[in-house]
């Protein structure tokens, strides 16, 4: 495609995936190239702005930092020059393995050898670069070759000279008129999907592209005339078009720009050969054909007609057996179900159980998404980064599977929640997703729990996220308007499993009573933040089996970070939930006029104070532990607190008492929803998380819960011990009365002595608990 | 999906209607044309199955027609039983400038009869008719065809907008009858069992107790 044409394409409204691809290629300065890529970076940033935010303190991993330390500095030699990409990528010495790396984090997303790495990734270049010249003249050659026997023109080519044979009207199977009316019936099949292959995108509306994409697969289909050509195929083949045709502008922009400069002489050949435009043809067909190797089994469906079935067959049938009992030949049927009722019930037991309630079969849906590599699911630009880690990982595409389940999981909660038709709407027509990386990450913790982390849940705030981003991206998305509208519906309760806790709510906002109740008695669902209380054991079993101290250390980092991510996202949550639920009560209590009010009052300070430690805006440290005295005066409620112990700017966040003003230091709701994100960034040398880990949790509910000091007894009327009050307060697990000056003795004191042993504070101190299980 | 503009409660019944025929015919854009009345000139091609639905008004009663879109070159061979699964209607096209189309619909409706249910009301309809400069079968041949299997016949175009909304009512109208019909029978089969019913009642009670906590 020549420049002036790309341009033109260009500035026809087409979807912004397309064009930023072509803007970039099209750029004839480099700035914009960095611009896209840092862009990038802050849109993914701003997408994981918890994420990143939860991670810094748990950063202290060696596998992390290792990770990080390429990160940044692969995204700071982005803004380098191609002939430097080219260096970075392909010249050190283990080169392949860390080009695997960069597909699977999604580092491709703006490479210009986007095509060199997917040729290496499925082997049609070799790894000795040194060989890469021969090799790629050979698969040409053989393209060429094949070319030449397949397409064939029976008026010039023939060499039969025998004219009953060589003759249009010739009935003969060997005539080649015969052979030639034949494959254009098949060149006109194919033409027919080729017209339609993404009709948004302007590139493969032409011609050149058009008949290109009919020739590779008409080869293909001739080389390969048992499987024949079937209808997805054109899909497989045009991304490897597309990615090919950027990359060669690439190369020539970088050529006229004289960026390749820095490549010696011998470099240069060798990427002016790799990227030659005129064997786009034959370079896709060749990154096709390892495709299709793979992809193969998928698209085949054996005629197996059955014989036509009894009147009465029909009626004894079970009738919630699923389809694939009947055929079980049909390769991508089994593998759709056995990734649905092996892989997704191993996950997630209840959507399985919701899927399987309404017969949803995974071929339903699952055809498409598989024998497309998800092509329809994602825009264009989503795809290759999709693509990039798909391939990376073997050659094989075992990460399909896993993928698939992601995708599942990450509309669990609007399924979960949708009758039949909404739920096959969701799943035909997949909702806009802001990162496609996260299907990535989440697809290799399913696969590799062991190896990689798991990544932080979509939660609540990443779903609202990508709703704006939804919007955002408005008219690119196709059916966006459906999409939209089914995300807005559903977006609201995300983290799955909370939802639960979520339709318990109304009845809370009543009485601290209700709290009670809260404890979750119905058992942890699969995937939820509470699976991880499983993981410790997986890390044993692992232990014993793995012999080389580093993989253990680096799997059990693995985990503890997977196990990390899930804790703070949970704090998060529960920090809201706690913020939102504390408001209530007050009102509540404020409007009734209790002649207790003081005493409740101070149990939801207490309440409140957790609260912050959970959100992050009230560090949790040692100190706190012991020097945790408070002195409020008797209207605490209506002035600022005093304090009398520590005088640290956190400690002043600590105590108050208006619910809707409720942080000291933030003037508004959005500020104090910002504040958690701008919390300072612990120092990596200090291993002391600024939330409580889940064990500490526990350990401080066993204490309090079973040691009878623990109840809230003290009215002092004018101090408050702001120990009793603190979950945090005994990191020893052996709570030492004497420390507790009011512990025993003061029970005068005490309106809910004896009286009531588990009074509303130490239901608060339930609270932990129920985070536990 | 498609239209949503009744409310969902109001709804007094759904059919669950296939659009089969080879590929390219038109039945994406045929669905496309009922369910969100519009028209383009080009679609993807179908992979596996696609599925839209619209509320229509059927003699006074809202009816929820789900319409099943599948991928011409899929057949029957993925899709099988659950895509014909409680099927009640089934639209078989062709596309009227194309006579290998048209010579491959006894094919299709040998595999209907071969997997559909029974009691499935089809019609087999020839898309593409504003094209009749390109035309290559005659509408008598479809409608002769259509005679011979005892199905309904109608020309239709999405395009122009003809004959698509008259053959997804017409569909509609006659599941309902069916669907009375069978409603019917079964209120007479019903009301034998009620009388054998009646007749045991008198009878041995205790083999009745036995067999219902069986």
């Amino acid at each position: 495609m020549s420049k002036s044409k790309l341009r033109q394409n260009e500035a026809l409204p087409n979807p912004a995936s397309h064009e930023d691809i072509l803007s970039a290629i099209d750029s004839f300065e480099p700035s914009p190239v960095q611009e896209r890529n840092v862009m990038i970076t802050s849109q993914t940033e701003n997408g994981m702005v918890l994420v990143e935010d939860a991670t810094v303190a748990i950063e202290t991993g060696k596998k992390t930092d290792m990770l990080n330390s390429q990160n940044s500095s692969r995204r700071s030699s982005h803004s380098n020059s191609y002939s430097a990409e080219w260096d970075r990528m392909f010249h050190c010495p283990n080169y392949l393995k860390d080009l695997k790396l960069q597909g699977l984090e999604g580092n491709l997303r703006s490479s210009r050898f986007r095509s060199v790495c997917w040729k290496l990734y499925l082997e049609t270049l070799p790894e000795n670069i040194d060989d890469w010249i021969s090799e790629t003249r050979q698969r040409r050659a053989d393209y060429d070759h094949m070319r030449r026997k397949y397409i064939i023109n029976p008026r010039s080519d023939s060499v039969e000279e025998n004219l009953v044979v060589n003759n249009p009207l010739s009935q003969i199977d060997e005539s080649p008129w015969n052979r030639f009316f034949l494959d254009n019936e098949l060149r006109l099949t194919i033409k027919q999907d080729v017209v339609r292959t993404f009709p948004e995108i302007e590139f493969f509306k032409e011609e050149k592209i058009e008949e290109m994409m009919v020739n590779i697969l008409f080869c293909h289909c001739r080389k390969h005339h048992k499987l024949s050509y079937k209808q997805g195929m054109h899909e497989l083949l045009a991304p490897f078009i597309f990615v090919l045709h950027c990359d060669h502008q690439a190369f020539e922009h970088a050529t006229e720009l004289e960026q390749v400069s820095g490549l010696s002489e011998h470099q240069r050949e060798l990427v002016k050969e790799v990227l030659n435009p005129q064997y786009l043809e034959h370079d896709a067909y060749a990154l096709f054909c390892k495709v299709m190797d793979t992809v193969e089994p998928w698209y085949v469906s054996r005629d197996i007609y059955p014989a036509k079935p009894s009147k009465t067959e029909k009626f004894t049938k079970t009738p919630f057996t699923q389809p694939s009992c009947d055929y079980p030949t049909n390769v991508i049927v089994t593998k759709l179900n056995i990734i649905q009722s092996e892989i997704l019930s191993e996950h997630d037991m209840e959507l399985y159980n919701h899927l399987e309630k309404y017969e949803i079969a995974p071929q339903v849906y699952g055809i498409r998404w598989i024998r497309l590599l998800f092509g329809r699911e994602f825009p264009m630009q989503d795809l290759l980064v999709m693509w990039d880690a798909l391939f990376a990982e073997s050659t094989t595409f075992d990460l399909v599977d896993y993928v698939f389940v992601a995708m599942l999981l990450y509309i669990r909660d609007i399924l979960l929640e949708s009758d039949y038709p909404t739920c096959m709407t969701t799943l035909m027509r997949y909702p806009p997703v802001g990162d496609v990386h996260f299907f990535v990450e989440k697809a290799l913790h399913l696969q590799n729990p062991q190896q990689y982390p798991k990544p932080h849940n979509y939660t609540y705030q990443k779903l609202q996220h990508v709703r704006q981003q939804s919007k955002q991206k408005g008219d690119t998305v196709v059916n966006g308007v459906q999409r939209k509208s089914s995300m807005n519906e559903h977006a609201r309760p995300s983290a799955s499993s909370m939802a639960r806790l979520e339709s318990k709510t109304p009845a809370l906002s009543g009485s601290l009573q209700n709290l009670d109740q809260m404890t979750p008695e119905d058992p942890p669902p699969s995937g939820s933040p509470f699976k991880y209380a499983t993981l410790p054991s997986r890390a044993k079993i692992n232990k014993k089996k793995s012999s080389k101290e580093e993989v253990e250390l680096q799997q059990n980092l693995a985990l503890v970070q997977g196990q990390l991510n899930e804790s703070q996202a949970m704090c998060t949550y529960c920090a809201g939930k706690m913020d939102e639920q504390i408001g209530k009560i007050q009102t509540t209590l404020l409007s009734q006029k209790l002649k207790n009010e003081d005493e409740l009052l101070l149990a939801l300070a207490g309440l409140k104070q957790v609260r912050d430690i959970l959100k992050g805006t009230l560090k949790f440290s040692q100190n706190l532990l012991h020097l945790d005295e408070l002195e409020i005066s008797d209207n605490h409620y209506k002035q600022e607190p005093r304090l009398t112990t520590e005088s640290s700017k956190l400690k002043s966040q600590m105590f108050y008492m208006s619910s809707g003003n409720n942080t000291p230091s933030i003037s508004s709701p959005e500020e104090a929803l910002e504040l958690p994100l701008k919390r300072p960034p612990k120092p990596v040398k200090d291993p002391v998380p600024s939330i409580p880990t889940p064990t500490e949790l526990k350990d401080f509910k066993d204490l309090h819960t079973d040691t009878e000091a623990l109840k809230f007894g003290d009215v002092n009327k004018n101090v408050v011990n702001h120990s009793e009050m603190n979950p945090f307060h005994d990191d020893s697990g052996e709570y030492d009365a004497s420390l507790n000056p009011f512990a025993k003795n003061s029970d005068e004191h005490n309106p809910f002595h004896e009286d009531e042993p588990r009074d509303d504070f130490s239901m608060l101190l339930d609270a932990p608990s129920m985070l536990q299980s | 999906m498609g239209d949503n503009r009744q409310p969902l409660d109001s709804i007094d019944a759904t059919y669950k209607i296939l659009i089969l025929g080879d590929s390219g015919v038109g039945k994406t854009c045929t669905i496309c044309r009922f369910c969100d009345q519009k028209f383009h000139e080009c679609y993807v091609t179908s992979i596996g199955l696609d599925c839209k639905q619209r509320v229509i008004d059927l003699d006074g009663s809202n009816v929820r027609l789900r319409v099943w879109d599948t991928a011409g070159q899929e057949r029957f061979r993925t899709l099988t039983q659950s895509y014909y699964r409680g099927a009640m209607g089934i639209i078989l096209m062709y596309d009227i400038t194309n006579l290998v189309t048209f010579n491959h619909i006894t094919k299709w409706i040998e595999s209907i009869e071969n997997m559909a249910p029974p009691d499935t009301c089809t019609v087999l309809v020839g898309n593409k008719c504003d094209k009749y400069l390109c035309r290559a079968v005659d509408e008598e041949r479809g409608k002769k065809l259509a005679e011979n299997f005892g199905l309904d016949f109608f020309e239709a175009s999405c395009k122009s907008n003809i004959n698509v909304d008259q053959v997804f009512q017409h569909i509609a109208t006659k599941i309902k009858d069916i669907k009375d019909k069978r409603a019917k029978r079964f209120q007479r089969t019903a009301s034998n069992v009620s009388l054998t019913h009646w007749s045991m009642e008198s009878g041995s009670h205790e083999t009745k107790v036995f067999k219902c906590s069986c």
